[in-house]
C-alpha cells in the first residue's frame, strides 16, 4: 500500500499558476475555489529586495486536524495516505475549515449552476456540449472513487459540502499523477510512494534539506518543501488572489 | 386551562421538525448521487495545439464522448514536453464561450462608436469583403492593408494570401522587437534578437528578460524557463538587468536596477570595460568581422574598386580585407596620402567617453557594479578557449544575455547593436556556451542582411508606411507611423493611403500605442474587415465586417516546434468542429479568394501557397516553376486538410496529415552542431563579415540629412551606436517618472483579459510603484490614482486612473503596468482598468530610428 | 382564586397589546424565514462568509445561545439545590427559556450548515469520536430530555401534583441539570474552539470553564429580565425585591469571575510572541474596537451598575437589574462574536491575506428571525403552559384538597 506523499521544490518554481490552473481544469472547482494555490511574496526593501513563490496544495497531514474535527467523519484518510472528503456525508458545518492550519478548504457557497463564470445558458453552445456546465466538465468526478467508493472527486459539484484537493484521487486510480504534478511546465512536483526510497519523493529528500509548513502544530503533512528555507514572517503577499465564496 | 399533556408536546415538536427538515430537503439543490448504470465513456486523446499564445504549444485534448473536457500538454513536443502555461491550460473556457463572434457580422451604424450588427450568411459576408477587394484591387492592390497581430502560419498567411492580393502587409513587430531584429539582422545577418546556448553557458545577462512571466528571445513562456533551470543546475550566475525585479523572480544572483531606457549606454559601459580590461577575441574581429577595415577621416571606408581595405601587419601595406593575412585592428596609418584607421580603432575611441563613472549617472547603477560585470564577462567569456561539440574544435565562451521586447525603445536599434557588438567584443556570438539569435540554429539570412546594408532611400511620394523614405530608411513598418502618417500625409509626402484593411487576429484599439492615434487611423480607413474569434474592441468602433475566426478547433500549421536544440514541426489539428458558425482563417481566405477571383491559376492564392509550402520550385532567375509531386492543382478549391496532407507528404512524412492527427508533432532531430553554432558552419557564419562598424548607416544618414530629413530622424543612424538623452527627457520636470509596461504570465496581449479562468487570478490593472514614491505623493497602497503622459515633441498629455500597488521590486523613480487590460466589449472585462497604450504616444520621439515603437513615456502619478 | 386569577391572567397584556407583540414577533419571523429560504435557493454566498472566515453571525448565535440554555438552569438549582423557595416562580419560565434558547442555539447551527437534511442523522447514523461537535450534538438530545422532562415535572406540581415521585424527580433533574449543563453541554462548545491550534486567539486550554462560567452569566442575565418584564406586565410581582437582590448579587459576583477569566486570558496573549498573536491583538483594539468596549466594558458597567444599586440606591433595584442584564447580554455577546470572528480574522500563514468578514443583510435578517421566533415561542409557550402563579396556592401543603383555599399570599 503506498503511502502518498509530494516534494515542492521552490528553487524550480517560478509562481505561473499553471498547477492552479490545471487543477480547476481538471477538478471543476467552481469560481472562487482554488484547491491548489500558489502564493507570490516579496521580502526586503528597494533595492534588496527578493521575490518568491509557494505551492500550497492541500498537505494531506497524517495527523490532520480536519479528520479529528469532522462530526460526521465525513473527512478521512485513506490508507493509501490520500485525505477526501465524502460528498454523500458532510453536513457542510465547515469545522474542518477553521481547523485547518493550512487554509486549503473550500466551501460550496454557491449552487453548481451559478458558481461557474459565465451564463451557459445559451441554445448554440448547448449543441457543442450537451449543455454541461462548466462545458469543460469531467466526466470522471460524478463516478464514485477511493476506498470507500463514494463521491469524493471534483468541487463544486454539491454545494452545501466542503471541498479540497484530493491529490486527483480520480486520476490516482488510473496510474496518473495528479493534475498540478503533471502539468508543471518547470517540474516543481515530485509526487509518489513516501514508503518507497527509489520513488521521486524520496529521493528528492534524500539529496536536500527540506520543511514542511508549520511543523510545531504536529500535523505532520505529506507535503514536503526543499529548495529554499520557510518564508519568513517579514514576506508581504503580491499579486493576491482572493479564494472567496461569499459576495 | 389549557390542555396540553406530553404527548401533545412531543407529538407536535415531532410534527414541526420533520417538516421543516423535509421542506429544506426539498429545496435542497446539487448534483445527484453517481448514476454508475450508464454505458462507459469513450474517450479519445486528440493532438493538437496551444491556440492562445505565441509558440503553439503541443496539447493534447481530451474527449470524452465527442466533447473535449481538457487540454493537456502534448508529451513530445520539445517545446513544453507535456505541459502547459496558465493561458494553455485556462483557454478550454474560452473555446465554449457563448460571447464569441457566433455569425458573420456587418456594421448598421456609424462608426466610432460601439457596433450595432446584423448577423449576415457567409457567403453574403465574403461577397462584401470580395467585391471590395476587387474595387481597391483595380486601382492598386497595395491600398489593401493586411494587418496581422499573430499570424500562426506565415505561409498561408503573411505569404501567400498578401501575395494573391497583392496587398501591402504589415505584423506587430513595430510593437513586439523589431527593433531588435533589425539591430541583428543589420549586424549579423541572423533573424532574432537574443538568448543564450543554454546547455553550455555560464554566465547569463538576463537583460530585460521577464523569466516569470513572458517568452524571451522569439518565444512564448515554458520552454527557455526549463533550459534556465538546467543550467542554473550546473551553476549558471544570472545577472538581471531591469527597472524592475518582479520578472526575473527568485532566479536572480544579482539585480542591477537599471534606469528605464538607458539599456544603450550600460551596453557601451561594458564594451568600453572590456576593451579597458583587455577582453577582447581579436582572433574572431579580425576573421569574421569589419573591425579590420580601413575608414576614411570622412568616416567611409577605404576601398579599391568595390574591395574594402585592411592593414596587413604582415605586409605592412593595404590590401583586400580577403587577401590579408593579418590585419591590424589598431593604429593609424596613411594610404594613398589619407589617414585611415581601421575601424577597431575608432571604436575604442569612440567608446573613450562612456566611463563606468558617465555610464553610472545615467543608469543609476553603481560604477563599481559595472565594472565588476565587465570583469565577469571578460573573464567568464574565457577567450581563446575551445570546446570539442559532437567531434568539431569550436569556440568556447560561456557568457550570453536574453534579451528580447526592452529594444522596443527609442534607442532599441543602436542598444542591441551595443549589446551585440560586447558579446562580439567576446568572440561569442554563435560560440559554444554563447550568443545565439535564432531558433534552431544560426541561420544566415544573407539577403536580410545585404538589404539592410543597401536600402536606397527615394524621392516622395513614399508609400503609407514609409517604406525607403528619408524617415526610416531601416524600417520595420510601424501601424503607428502609419497612423502618424494618414494625419498628415503631405507632411510625409505620402499620396495614397489605404483603402481598406484586413484585420488577422489583431486588436489595434487594445494592443496599440497611443490608442487615440490609432482611433484615429481606423477612423479614417473606409472599410474595415476583422477576422476575429472575439469581437475585438476594433471592431466594435471601426469595423464593417466582421467574420467569426474559430480558435484552436481548425487545422493551421506548419508550426515550428524547435526548442532550439531539436528540430520539429507541428500542425494544429482540430480536435473539434469550429463552435458556431466559426471557420478556420485558411478556410476562410480560400473562399474569399475565390469569390474575389484570386484563387486559381498561375497567380492564385493556390500557387502561391504552393509556392510557400515548396509544393513547387521557382527557379529565382528564369522564373521557371517545377511542380512537385504533390503540388495543389490550380483548378479546384481543396479542403484545407488535403492541402496539410499533400505538405505532409511532400515533407517525407509517412501517412500525410493522418501521422499529425495521430502523433501531432514531428520530431526531426537533433540540431546538429554544424547548424547550431555560427562558427561550426561552412565558411563561418555563412561567410557574412559582421559589421562592427555600421557604414551604412552614416551613408543613409547624409541622404537623409541631403533629403532635408529632420534631425530626429537621422540623429541615431551613426556607423556606432552612440549615446544621446532620449526624446522623452525633454519632456518637464513635473513629469518625474518613467512609465514601463509588461506581460503578466497570466494574459497574452489584449485577448485574455477577459477570460474567466485567467481574470479570476489577474483580475485588473494595478500601477506597480515604490512605496517611497507613493508615499512622498500621499497615495496608499490600493488608491486609485491618476497617471498623466506627456509628449515631450508635441506638448500633448493623456492620463488614466488606475489602482496603485505598492512594490519594492521596481525604482523609485519608474512605475509599471502591465498591457493586457483596457477592454471593454466582452462583459468580463468591465471594470478592469486602463491600457497603458492609452498613455503612451506613438511617432516622432515615441519611436526608434527603425520605426520601432518605444514603451517608455514621462509621466506624473497623483491621488485621484 | 386561581381560577379568577387564569382569567385576570388572560388579560396579561390587553387584547390589543398583546395582538401588536405577536404582530411584530410574527413580522420578523417571516422576514428572517423569507431570508432564509433565499439562503436554501441561493446558497450560502448570500452570507459575509468566505473560505477565509467561513463562521461568523450563526455560530456566535449558537453558542451563545447554548450558553443562555445552560446557563438557565441556575433557577432549578438555586429552587431545588439550594431551597430557596423564592426562585420557585421562576422555574417553569426557566426552564422553558432554557429549551428555547436551546432550539434557538439548534436553529442557527441548522441555518449555518450546508446540509440540515444530514445534520440531524448525526450522531444516529454517523460519529467521529475524536470531533467536539460530534459529542455536543449527543448533549444537545440529552439536554433537552432532561429539560423536558423537567418540565414535565414541573408542571405537574404547578398543577397541584403532590406525589413524592414527582417531586423529587423535579428536585434532581433541576439539580443534575446545571453541572450537565455546564460540564457536558456548555464546556465542550469552548472546546470545540479550544482543541483548534491552528487559530491561536482559540487554542487556550482556559475556554471550556470559561464558556462554563460564562453560561452562568448570560443564563441569568436572561432569567432576571423575564421575571421583571412578566411582573411588570402582569402587574404583579413573581419575586420579591429581596430575590430580586440576590440574583443581582449572585449575577454581579458571576460576571467578576467571568471578567477575571477574560483578563488572563488576555494578558497572557498579549505575551505573544508569533505574529498571530499580534495580529488578533491589532483587530481587537482595530475594527473591533467597537466590539471589544462592549464586551470588556459592557462586564464593568454591568458590575457597576450592579454594585451601585445594590449598595447604595436600593431603590433603583429593578430598573438597574434591567439594564445590568441588557448590557450584560450586550457584553456577552460581543464577547462570543469576537471569539468567532478574531480567532479567523488573523491570517494562517504569511502569505494568505485574510477579508474582513461582517455579518450580511441575510445573515442580520436570519439572526433576528430566530430571536424573533425563540421571542415568539416564548410568549406562545407562557400563555399555553400552566405557571406557577397560576398554581394552586398550597403547594407546601399535603395533597389532600379541603373546601377551603387559602388566600391568594405573598411568598416568604
Amino acid at each position: 500500500m503506498p503511502r502518498y506523499g509530494m516534494v515542492i521544490d521552490l528553487e524550480r518554481c517560478m509562481g505561473c499558476r499553471a498547477c492552479m490552473e490545471a487543477c480547476k481544469v481538471e477538478n471543476n472547482t467552481p469560481e472562487g475555489a482554488f484547491w491548489m494555490h500558489v502564493f507570490r511574496f516579496e521580502e526586503g526593501e528597494y533595492p534588496d529586495t527578493k521575490v518568491g513563490f509557494l505551492p500550497r496544495p492541500c498537505q494531506h497531514c497524517e495527523n490532520a486536524p480536519c479528520v479529528k474535527v469532522c462530526p460526521v467523519q465525513a473527512r478521512y484518510m485513506q490508507d493509501d495516505g490520500v485525505v477526501l472528503t465524502d460528498f454523500k456525508r458532510c453536513i457542510g458545518c465547515r469545522y474542518c475549515i477553521v481547523a485547518c492550519p493550512y487554509g486549503v478548504n473550500h466551501f460550496n457557497w454557491t449552487p453548481p449552476e451559478d458558481a461557474y463564470y459565465l451564463d451557459w445558458d445559451d441554445p448554440d453552445l448547448e449543441k457543442a456540449t450537451g449543455g454541461a456546465v462548466p462545458p469543460y466538465d469531467n466526466p470522471d468526478l460524478d463516478q464514485p472513487h477511493g476506498d470507500r467508493g463514494t463521491l469524493v472527486a471534483g468541487g463544486g459539484h454539491y454545494d452545501g459540502t466542503t471541498e479540497k484537493c484530493t491529490f486527483c484521487v480520480q486520476r490516482l486510480e488510473k496510474d496518473l499523477l495528479p493534475a498540478c504534478v503533471s502539468n508543471c511546465p518547470v517540474d516543481v512536483f515530485s509526487f509518489g510512494d513516501l514508503d518507497d526510497p527509489e520513488s521521486a519523493p524520496s529521493q528528492a529528500l534524500r539529496s536536500r534539506r527540506a520543511f514542511r509548513l508549520k511543523e510545531e502544530l504536529n500535523t505532520s503533512p505529506k507535503v514536503f518543501y526543499v529548495g529554499q528555507p520557510p518564508p519568513s514572517e517579514e514576506i508581504r503577499p503580491i499579486d493576491i488572489v482572493s479564494s472567496t465564496g461569499g459576495q | 386551562m389549557a390542555r396540553f399533556s406530553r404527548k401533545t408536546f412531543l407529538v407536535g415538536a415531532g410534527a414541526g421538525a420533520g417538516t421543516l427538515v423535509s421542506a429544506s430537503h426539498l429545496v435542497s439543490p446539487g448534483r445527484g448521487a453517481g448514476q454508475s448504470a450508464a454505458p462507459a465513456p469513450v474517450e479519445e486523446w486528440v493532438p493538437t495545439a496551444c491556440w492562445i499564445g505565441k509558440q503553439d504549444c503541443g496539447m493534447l485534448a481530451r474527449r470524452i464522448d465527442g466533447r473535449v473536457v481538457k487540454f493537456e500538454g502534448h508529451p513530445a513536443h520539445p517545446r513544453n514536453l507535456g505541459t502547459l502555461c496558465p493561458k494553455g491550460m485556462a483557454q478550454i473556457i474560452s473555446v465554449y464561450d457563448p460571447n464569441r463572434v457566433k455569425a458573420p457580422l456587418v456594421r448598421t451604424n456609424a462608426k466610432g462608436q460601439t457596433g450595432e450588427w446584423r448577423q449576415v450568411s457567409w457567403d453574403e459576408a465574403l461577397d462584401r469583403v470580395a467585391r471590395k477587394i476587387k474595387e481597391v484591387s483595380s486601382d492598386d492592390p497595395g491600398l489593401i492593408l493586411w494587418q496581422k497581430g499573430r499570424s500562426k502560419t506565415k505561409e498561408f498567411y503573411d505569404t501567400a494570401f498578401v501575395k494573391a492580393l497583392g496587398a501591402t502587409k504589415l505584423g506587430h513587430g513595430a510593437y513586439c522587437s523589431d527593433a531588435g531584429y533589425r539591430a541583428c539582422e543589420f549586424t549579423v545577418g541572423v533573424e532574432g534578437v537574443l538568448h543564450p546556448d543554454f546547455r553550455h553557458t555560464r554566465y547569463l545577462l538576463s537583460w530585460g528578460w521577464n523569466i516569470t512571466n513572458a517568452g524571451g528571445n522569439k518565444l512564448c513562456w515554458i520552454t527557455w524557463n526549463r533550459q534556465l533551470l538546467e543550467a542554473r543546475e550546473r551553476g549558471v550566475k544570472v545577472v538581471v538587468i531591469d527597472p524592475r525585479l518582479r520578472g526575473a523572480g527568485p532566479f536572480a544572483d544579482e539585480w542591477l536596477p537599471i534606469r528605464p531606457a538607458t539599456d544603450l549606454a550600460l551596453a557601451l559601459a561594458l564594451a568600453r570595460e572590456l576593451v579597458r580590461q583587455g577582453y577582447v577575441d581579436r582572433e574572431y574581429l579580425r576573421r569574421f568581422t569589419n573591425a579590420p577595415f580601413l575608414v576614411q577621416e570622412d568616416g567611409f571606408f577605404l576601398r579599391a574598386g568595390d574591395k574594402e581595405q585592411v592593414w596587413d601587419t604582415a605586409t605592412n601595406s593595404a590590401v583586400p580585407f580577403d587577401a590579408a593575412k593579418k590585419p591590424a585592428l589598431v593604429g593609424e596609418y596613411t594610404v594613398g596620402g589619407e589617414k585611415v584607421k581601421p575601424a577597431f580603432q575608432l571604436f575604442t575611441e569612440h567608446l573613450d567617453t562612456y566611463t563606468p563613472d558617465w555610464a553610472a549617472e545615467v543608469t543609476g547603477l553603481p560604477a563599481e557594479k559595472i565594472r565588476a560585470v565587465a570583469e565577469e564577462l571578460g573573464r567568464n567569456a574565457m577567450i581563446g578557449a575551445t570546446i570539442e561539440v559532437e567531434g568539431v574544435s569550436l569556440p568556447y565562451r560561456p557568457v550570453s544575455a536574453m534579451a528580447y521586447h526592452m529594444c522596443q525603445q527609442e534607442l532599441g536599434f543602436e542598444a542591441i547593436r551595443a549589446m551585440v557588438m560586447v558579446f562580439m567584443l567576446l568572440g561569442a556570438v554563435g560560440a559554444v556556451g554563447g550568443q545565439s539569435i535564432d531558433l534552431g540554429g544560426w541561420k544566415v539570412e544573407a539577403e536580410k542582411f545585404d538589404k539592410w546594408g543597401e536600402v536606397e532611400i527615394g524621392d516622395p511620394p513614399y508609400n503609407f508606411y514609409l517604406k525607403d523614405s528619408k524617415f526610416f530608411p531601416i524600417n520595420t513598418g510601424s501601424p503607428s507611423i502609419v497612423a502618424k502618417v494618414m494625419e498628415d500625409p503631405k507632411r510625409y509626402g505620402v499620396e495614397k493611403l489605404p483603402e481598406m484593411v484586413i484585420l488577422h487576429m489583431h486588436n489595434p484599439l487594445g494592443a496599440v500605442p497611443d490608442r487615440k492615434l490609432i482611433s484615429s487611423m481606423y477612423a479614417k480607413i473606409p472599410f474595415v474587415v476583422d477576422i476575429n474569434a472575439w469581437l475585438s474592441e476594433t471592431a466594435d468602433y471601426y469595423a464593417d465586417v466582421v467574420l467569426p475566426a474559430a480558435t484552436v478547433e481548425k487545422y493551421e500549421g506548419p508550426l515550428g516546434a524547435t526548442d532550439q536544440y531539436v528540430d520539429a514541426v507541428a500542425l494544429r489539428v482540430p480536435a473539434m468542429k469550429p463552435l458556431f458558425e466559426s471557420r478556420g482563417e485558411i478556410d476562410i481566405y480560400l473562399d474569399l479568394t475565390e469569390k474575389a477571383g484570386l484563387l486559381y491559376g498561375e497567380e492564385g492564392y493556390l500557387e502561391q501557397i504552393n509556392e510557400a509550402l515548396k509544393l513547387v520550385e521557382v527557379d529565382e532567375e528564369t522564373g521557371e516553376v517545377t511542380r512537385g509531386p504533390y503540388a495543389l492543382p490550380l483548378d479546384r478549391k481543396p479542403k484545407v486538410r488535403q492541402i496539410f496532407d499533400r505538405w505532409a507528404k511532400s515533407q517525407g512524412i509517412e501517412g500525410g496529415v493522418a501521422y499529425f492527427e495521430k502523433h501531432g508533432v514531428y520530431v526531426k532531430g537533433p540540431i546538429e552542431a554544424a547548424k547550431y553554432f555560427g562558427f561550426a558552419m561552412d565558411p563561418p557564419f555563412g561567410g557574412l563579415v559582421h559589421r562592427l562598424y555600421g557604414e551604412p548607416l552614416l551613408r543613409y544618414q547624409e541622404e537623409m540629412k541631403a533629403k532635408g530629413a529632420a534631425e530626429i530622424y537621422w540623429q541615431d543612424y551613426t556607423p556606432f551606436p552612440t549615446w544621446r538623452v532620449p526624446t522623452m527627457d525633454r519632456s518637464p520636470s513635473e513629469y518625474d517618472l518613467y512609465l514601463i509596461s509588461y506581460k503578466l504570465i497570466e494574459h497574452k496581449q489584449s485577448r485574455s483579459s477577459f477570460i474567466p479562468l485567467l481574470a479570476e487570478i489577474a483580475r485588473r490593472q494595478e500601477l506597480s510603484i515604490n512605496p517611497k514614491t507613493a508615499k512622498e505623493r500621499g497615495i496608499d497602497d490600493g488608491d486609485e490614482v491618476w497617471v498623466e503622459s506627456h509628449n515631450a515633441v508635441t506638448g500633448e498629455t493623456r492620463k488614466v486612473e488606475v489602482q496603485a500597488r505598492y512594490t519594492e521590486t521596481i525604482r523609485p523613480d519608474t512605475v509599471g503596468m502591465a498591457h493586457h487590460f483596457g477592454t471593454w466589449t466582452h462583459p468580463e472585462a468591465e471594470g478592469q482598468g486602463p491600457s497603458p497604450n492609452e498613455i503612451f504616444f506613438s511617432g516622432e520621439g515615441y519611436v526608434a530610428n527603425t520605426a520601432d515603437q518605444s514603451f517608455h513615456v514621462k509621466v506624473r502619478v497623483f491621488k485621484a | 382564586m386561581a381560577t379568577s386569577a387564569r382569567t385576570a391572567g388572560q388579560g396579561l397584556l390587553s387584547r390589543y397589546g398583546w395582538t401588536i407583540w405577536i404582530g411584530i414577533l410574527a413580522v420578523l419571523v417571516a422576514q428572517g424565514l423569507y431570508s432564509f429560504a433565499r439562503q436554501r435557493i441561493d446558497g450560502h454566498q448570500l452570507a459575509g462568509l468566505d473560505d477565509t472566515a467561513p463562521w461568523g453571525l450563526y455560530i456566535a448565535g449558537f453558542v451563545f445561545f447554548v450558553g443562555a440554555s445552560a446557563g438557565s438552569t441556575v433557577i432549578g438549582l438555586t429552587v431545588h439545590g439550594f431551597g430557596r423557595k423564592d426562585y420557585e416562580p421562576l422555574a417553569t419560565r426557566a426552564i422553558l427559556i432554557g429549551l428555547l434558547s436551546l432550539a434557538a442555539a439548534v436553529t442557527f447551527i441548522a441555518v449555518d450548515v450546508g446540509r440540515i437534511e444530514r445534520m440531524f442523522l448525526l450522531p444516529w447514523f454517523w460519529h467521529n469520536p475524536t470531533s467536539m461537535f460530534f459529542y455536543t450534538s449527543i448533549t444537545y438530545y440529552v439536554f433537552a430530555a432532561i429539560l423536558l422532562a423537567e418540565l414535565y415535572y414541573t408542571v405537574r406540581l404547578t398543577r397541584g401534583s403532590t406525589e413524592p415521585r414527582d417531586r423529587w424527580m423535579a428536585k434532581w433533574l433541576a439539580i443534575m441539570a446545571v453541572p450537565f449543563a455546564l460540564v457536558v453541554l456548555h464546556a465542550p462548545h469552548g472546546a470545540l474552539f479550544a482543541v483548534v491550534k491552528a487559530r491561536e486567539f482559540w487554542a487556550n486550554p482556559l475556554l471550556p470553564p470559561h464558556f462554563a462560567v460564562v453560561a452562568l452569566v448570560s443564563g441569568l442575565a436572561l432569567v432576571i429580565p423575564v421575571a421583571i418584564v412578566t411582573s411588570w406586565l402582569k402587574k404583579r410581582e413573581l419575586v420579591g425585591t429581596h430575590t430580586l437582590a440576590h440574583m443581582g448579587a449572585l449575577l454581579a459576583l458571576l460576571i467578576a469571575v467571568t471578567a477575571v477569566l477574560d483578563f488572563f486570558d488576555w494578558l497572557v496573549f498579549a505575551y505573544s510572541d508569533k505574529a498571530a498573536g499580534v495580529a488578533a491583538w491589532d483587530i481587537l483594539f482595530g475594527s473591533h474596537l467597537v466590539l471589544s468596549v462592549i464586551h470588556v466594558g459592557g462586564y464593568m458597567a454591568a458590575l457597576a451598575t450592579l454594585f451601585f444599586v445594590l449598595r447604595f440606591r436600593r431603590e433603583w433595584l429593578v430598573p438597574g437589574l434591567v439594564v445590568a442584564c441588557a448590557i450584560t447580554l450586550l457584553a456577552v455577546a460581543g464577547y462570543r462574536y469576537n471569539l468567532v470572528t478574531v480567532g479567523q480574522a488573523v491570517s494562517l500563514l504569511p502569505v494568505i491575506p485574510v477579508n474582513e468578514y461582517w455579518p450580511s443583510g441575510t445573515e442580520i435578517s436570519i439572526a433576528v428571525g430566530i430571536i424573533a421566533l425563540t421571542a415568539l415561542s416564548y410568549s406562545i409557550l407562557t400563555k399555553v403552559l400552566p405557571l406557577e402563579e397560576d398554581a394552586p396556592a398550597q403547594r407546601e401543603e399535603p395533597a389532600v384538597v379541603t373546601g377551603r383555599l387559602a388566600p391568594a399570599g405573598e411568598s416568604t
